[in-house]
C-alpha cells in the first residue's frame, strides 16, 4: 500500500479551498466541533457541580429583587415586572456561565508551543479555535439552562414564553456567543504579546457584567449610562438575548434590528480578529533552539 | 475576591522554610516572628515577578470595584432596601474585601489545602518543627488578596466618611471576617482528609460563603437567615455594616466574636483529626 | 530523477528580547525606554534535502534547531534568506503545505486526551480532506503497521507513553504526507518503544519513500535512521554529509579492550592511554594517527598473553558531543 500522497491527489490544488470545495471546509470545521463536543461530555459531571454556584446566585438575585420589588411597591421596574426579572438574570447567568476559558486556552498553546501542531494544519487557527468554542458550548447551555431554569422556575413560576419567537431567540443566542468568541479570542490572542492576558479578559468580563446587563437590564440604568451601553457591542451578547427572552422587543422589526447589529458588528470583529491573528503570527517567538 | 479556581501561581516550587523553621511552636513572639518571617518571604518573591503581580493586584481591584459600581448603581435607583442604604454597603464592601484580602494574603495556601492534603504535600510540612497547620496556610501568598485589602481600604477611606470611632470598629470588624473567612476555607479544604479531591466542593463552599457575604443581609429571611449565622456562617460578616458600624451592637459584635472563635477552633480541631489520618496512612488519596 | 523536497538558502532568524536593568529603577525606565537584545537564531543556513532521504538535524539545546524546523513547516517567517518546501514557501503558503507535511512534536501531543485514537483520525481525516474510502484504506494499514488495533478505541490518556507515541506518528501519516518532521519522537520511551519506533520509522523512509527530517538528542535514534548527518551550533551549520563520513573522520580514535594472563602493570606507549584498569583487564584508547594499532598490540604480546580482545570506534555520541564543542577540523559543511 503506498503512502506517496502525491499520487492519490486530484489536481489542480484545490485543497483548502473555499471557493471550489466548500463541503470539504464545513466538514472539517464540523467534525473539529463535533470532537470537543465528545471530549467534553467527559467533564458532564463536573459542569453539573459547578451548576451549584449558579443555584446559590439564582437564589440570592431572588431574594435581592423580591426584597427590591416589595420595598418599592412598584410592579415594574425599567419595564420587567419580578417575574420577567428574574428569568431574564436566569438567562443571562446561563449563558455566560456556558463561556469556554479561551484565553486560557489560547494562553496554554502559545505559551507550550502547543501552537506548532496548529499552525502546521491546513485550516485556519481562528476558526479552529470557534469550532471547539461552540462544540463546548453545545454541552454546557443546556446543564446551565436546566439549572438555572428550574431556580427561576422554583422562584416565581414558568415564564409566558411566545414559541414564535424561538427561531429569532436561537439566532440571537448564536451571534451573540459569536460575538463574545470574537472578543474573547482577540484578547486570548494577545498572548503574542503579552506575559499575562488573564487580567485583560478579567477586564472584559466585569464590563460584559454591568454593560452586557448581566447583573440588571439596561432599562434599569439612567438614561446616560444606558446610551454609553447600548452603543457598546458589549449588549448585544447577554442583554439582547435575554430581553428577547422575557417577551421584550419580541416584535418582528425588532428581532430583525437585534439580528442585523449582532451581524454587523460580529462581522467587524471577526476581521479584526483575523487581522490580529496575521500580526500576530508574525511575531511568533520560539522557546529553546 | 473571585470565584475560586485559577491557580496562576502553580508553577512557583515548593516552599522554602528557612531560618524561621527552627523554633518550637506555640502562641507568643516566635510564632509571630516566623508568621512575620514567611510573609516578608512571600511578598518579596511575588515582588520578582513584579508585573504579574500588579497586574494580578489591579485586576482584583477591577473586579471589586465593579461590583461596587454595580451597588451603587443599585442604590441611586433604591435608596433604601430592606433598612439598607448605599452607605451600608459600601461599608460591607470594604470590610468584607478587606478581610478576605488579610485572610488570604496572610493564610494564601487556604484555597490550595485540599490539593496539597491529596497530593502528599503535607510531608514536607511534617518534617519540620513547626506547627503544621500554621506553617502549610503562611507558606504562601496570593497576590491578588492584596488587591482586596488596598481596594476595602480605598473604599472605606473615600467613600464611607472615615472618623476614628469608625475607623477602629472597621478594623475590627476586617480582623473578625478574616477570621471567619480563614477558618471557614481551612475547614472545607480540610474535607481533602476525608474525601479525597476534595478541590470542587471545597470551591464551592467557599464561593457560597463569599458571595452570601457580600449581599445585605436583610434580603434573607426565615431558614436562609439562620443558616447565614450557623451553617454558612456569612451573616456575620454581612450584617457588620449594620450591625457593628451603624448601631455597635454589643450582642451582635459578641456573637461575631463567638462565631470567629468557633470557627477557627473548629478548623484547628478538624485538621488535627484529618492530619492524624493524614499520618496513619489511612487516607484515600492519590500520592503522586 | 529525484527532486529536491527541501532547499534552504541562507536562511536567518534574528529575535528581538526585550532586556531590563534589575529593581524598580530598571523595571520603570524599561516600559518607556525598552532595551532590545538582538539573538541571532539561526544564522544563515542553507543546505538541500532530497526527497525520500532521511535527514538527521541535530545539534546541542538553543543551536537553533527548532527555530529552523519552524520556519520550515511556515510557523516562524524568517528574517531574511529563502526556502522552498515540496515546492512551496513555507511561511506564504502553510495552509497548501500543511497539506502534505507532517510533524511529530515529541514532547507536546495532537491527539485528544479524553478520548479513543480513532476519534482523532476521524478528524485528521477531515482536516486534510481525505475521501472516506481512502481514509479507510490508509488508516487500516497504518494500524496495522504500528500494531495499535488492541488500544485504537481506548482513551489516550489511558495508554502508556509508547502506545501514544505509535498513535501520534500514525495521527501524523493519515494524510499520506511526502515529508515529516520528527522532533524528539522517542523522547522518555523505554528501550524497545524506542526500538519499534524507530524500525517503523525507518520502513516508512525505505520501503515508501517518505522524506524523514528527524531532530533527536538520541544518538541511537540517528544512527538508525539517518544516512546523512547536519549539525547545527551557534545557529550555523558546521557538518553536513553522511553518517558513514561522519564515523570515518572520527576513525583516529580506536578502542582496545583486552583480557591478558596476568596484571598489566605500568603501560607506557605514545598515543595510548590506559582508561580502565581493573585485575587481567584493561581498556586503551589509541590515538591511530599517532601509533598504529599493531604497534600497540606488538607492545603487548612481548609482554602479555592475550586471552580476549575486543577492537572498537568511539560510540558516535562522543563523536558527536565533539563536534558540539570544537567544531570539526578541516571544515564540514557542504
Amino acid at each position: 500500500m503506498n503512502l506517496r500522497g502525491r499520487d492519490l491527489h486530484p489536481s489542480p490544488d484545490h485543497r483548502g479551498s473555499w471557493l471550489f470545495r466548500p463541503g470539504a471546509q464545513l466538514a472539517k470545521y464540523s467534525a473539529v466541533a463535533g470532537v470537543t463536543t465528545r471530549s467534553n461530555m467527559a467533564y458532564l459531571a463536573d459542569f453539573f457541580l459547578r451548576g451549584i454556584f449558579l443555584v446559590i446566585v439564582m437564589f440570592v438575585f431572588f431574594q435581592l429583587w423580591r426584597t427590591t420589588y416589595s420595598a418599592t411597591g412598584e410592579d415594574k421596574i425599567g419595564g420587567f415586572s419580578l417575574r420577567e426579572m428574574i428569568w431574564y438574570l436566569a438567562m443571562t447567568e446561563a449563558l455566560i456561565g456556558c463561556f469556554p476559558r479561551l484565553t486560557v486556552v489560547i494562553d496554554e498553546q502559545v505559551k507550550s508551543g502547543q501552537l506548532a501542531y496548529y499552525l502546521c494544519r491546513p485550516y485556519s487557527y481562528p476558526l479552529y479555535l470557534l469550532s471547539t468554542y461552540f462544540g463546548e458550548i453545545v454541552v454546557r447551555l443546556p446543564v446551565n439552562l436546566l439549572i438555572a431554569g428550574g431556580m427561576a422556575f422554583l422562584s416565581v413560576g414558568p415564564l409566558p414564553f411566545r414559541p414564535e419567537t424561538i427561531p429569532g431567540l436561537a439566532l440571537a443566542i448564536t451571534l451573540g456567543f459569536g460575538l463574545n468568541f470574537t472578543i474573547a479570542a482577540a484578547i486570548g490572542l494577545l498572548a503574542f504579546w503579552f506575559e499575562d492576558t488573564g487580567s485583560f479578559y478579567l477586564l472584559y468580563s466585569r464590563l460584559l457584567m454591568i454593560f452586557g446587563g448581566m447583573l440588571i437590564p439596561l432599562d434599569v440604568f439612567p438614561t446616560a449610562i444606558r446610551r454609553i451601553a447600548l452603543a457598546l457591542p458589549t449588549n448585544l451578547i447577554l442583554y439582547g438575548p435575554a430581553r428577547l427572552f422575557v417577551g421584550h422587543g419580541a416584535g418582528a422589526a425588532e428581532i430583525w434590528r437585534l439580528l442585523g447589529r449582532q451581524a454587523l458588528w460580529l462581522g467587524l470583529l471577526w476581521l479584526g480578529l483575523v487581522g490580529l491573528y496575521r500580526l500576530g503570527v508574525k511575531r511568533v517567538n520560539v522557546q529553546g533552539g | 475576591m473571585s470565584r475560586v479556581g485559577s491557580d496562576r501561581n502553580s508553577r512557583r516550587g515548593a516552599p522554602s522554610p528557612g531560618d524561621a523553621g527552627r523554633r518550637r511552636g506555640g502562641l507568643g513572639g516566635p510564632t509571630v516572628r516566623f508568621v512575620l518571617a514567611y510573609l516578608r518571604a512571600n511578598l518579596a518573591m511575588e515582588m520578582e515577578y513584579r508585573a504579574a503581580f500588579l497586574t494580578q493586584v489591579l485586576s482584583m481591584f477591577i473586579n471589586d470595584g465593579m461590583w461596587v459600581a454595580f451597588w451603587v448603581l443599585y442604590f441611586t435607583r433604591f435608596p433604601v432596601v430592606a433598612g439598607w442604604g448605599r452607605t451600608d454597603v459600601l461599608a460591607l464592601w470594604a470590610i468584607t474585601a478587606t478581610g478576605y484580602g488579610m485572610a488570604v494574603g496572610l493564610f494564601g495556601n487556604a484555597l490550595r489545602l485540599s490539593r496539597i492534603i491529596y497530593t502528599g504535600g503535607l510531608d514536607v510540612y511534617l518534617t519540620q518543627p513547626k506547627n503544621v497547620l500554621l506553617h502549610v496556610l503562611v507558606s504562601r501568598t496570593q497576590a491578588s488578596a492584596w488587591g482586596d485589602v488596598l481596594f476595602g481600604l480605598v473604599v472605606f477611606v473615600w467613600l464611607c466618611d472615615p472618623t476614628w470611632a469608625s475607623t477602629g470598629l472597621f478594623l475590627l470588624g476586617s480582623l473578625l471576617a478574616a477570621v471567619i473567612i480563614a477558618a471557614f476555607f481551612t475547614l472545607a479544604q480540610s474535607l481533602a482528609f476525608f474525601i479525597g479531591n476534595a478541590d470542587t466542593a471545597a470551591d464551592q463552599l467557599v464561593n457560597a460563603l463569599i458571595h452570601f457575604a457580600t449581599y445585605p443581609t436583610d434580603i434573607f429571611r426565615g431558614l436562609t437567615k439562620v443558616l447565614l449565622f450557623t451553617a454558612l456562617p456569612a451573616g456575620f460578616i454581612s450584617y457588620m455594616p449594620v450591625g457593628l458600624m451603624r448601631e455597635a451592637d454589643p450582642i451582635f459584635i459578641a456573637g461575631a466574636t463567638g462565631a470567629a472563635a468557633t470557627l477557627a477552633t473548629a478548623a484547628i480541631l478538624v485538621f488535627r483529626a484529618g492530619l492524624r489520618r493524614y499520618e496513619s496512612g489511612n487516607l484515600i488519596t492519590t500520592r503522586l | 530523477m529525484p527532486s529536491s523536497a527541501v532547499v534552504v538558502r541562507g536562511l536567518t532568524k534574528a529575535f528581538r528580547v526585550k532586556t531590563r536593568a534589575a529593581g524598580l529603577g530598571g523595571a520603570a525606565r524599561a516600559l518607556f525606554h525598552p532595551d532590545y537584545q538582538e539573538t541571532l537564531a539561526v544564522a544563515g543556513v542553507t543546505f538541500t534535502v532530497e526527497e525520500g532521504e532521511a535527514l538527521a538535524f541535530i545539534g546541542p539545546n538553543g543551536a537553533g534547531k527548532s527555530t529552523t524546523i519552524k520556519m520550515l513547516t511556515g510557523i516562524l517567517h524568517p528574517t531574511s534568506g529563502e526556502a522552498s518546501v515540496l515546492g512551496r514557501t513555507p511561511w506564504r503558503q502553510r495552509e497548501k503545505l500543511a497539506f502534505d507535511i507532517g510533524s511529530v512534536f515529541g514532547q507536546k501531543s495532537q491527539l485528544w486526551l479524553h478520548l479513543p485514537p480513532s476519534d482523532s483520525f476521524d478528524l485528521l481525516a477531515h482536516i486534510y480532506e481525505i475521501p472516506a474510502a481512502e481514509f479507510a484504506s490508509r488508516r487500516n494499514h497504518l494500524v496495522e503497521l504500528f500494531e495499535i488495533g488492541p488500544f485504537l478505541r481506548t482513551p489516550v490518556r489511558k495508554l502508556s507513553l509508547g502506545q501514544r507515541m505509535r498513535c501520534e506518528i500514525a495521527a501524523a501519516l493519515i494524510h499520506g504526507p511526502r515529508l515529516i518532521f520528527l522532533d524528539e519522537p522517542t523522547i522518555g520511551l523505554d528501550i524497545v518503544a524506542r526500538q519499534t519506533i524507530r524500525d517503523l520509522i525507518r520502513r516508512l523512509n525505505r520501503e515508501e519513500g517518505v522524506t524523514v527530517f528527524l531532530t533527536s538528542h538520541d544518538v541511537g535514534d540517528v544512527e538508525r535512521l539517518c544516512r546523512r548527518v547536519v549539525v547545527v551550533n551557534h545557529g550555523r551549520i558546521i557538518y553536513d554529509d553522511s553518517l558513514n563520513a561522519l564515523k570515518r573522520r572520527y576513525h583516529r580514535t580506536k578502542y582496545l579492550d583486552l583480557l591478558l594472563d596476568s596484571p598489566a602493570g605500568e603501560f607506557a606507549c605514545a598515543g595510548a592511554r590506559v582508561v580502565k584498569a581493573k585485575g587481567y583487564g584493561v581498556k586503551l584508547e589509541i590515538d591511530t594517527e599517532r601509533v598504529r594499532v599493531d604497534q600497540v598490540l606488538s607492545r603487548i604480546l612481548a609482554e602479555h598473553r592475550v586471552l580476549d580482545i575486543n577492537i572498537g570506534d568511539p560510540p558516535l555520541e562522543e563523536v558527536i558531543a565533539e563536534i558540539y564543542a570544537r567544531g570539526v577540523e578541516g571544515g564540514g559543511s557542504s
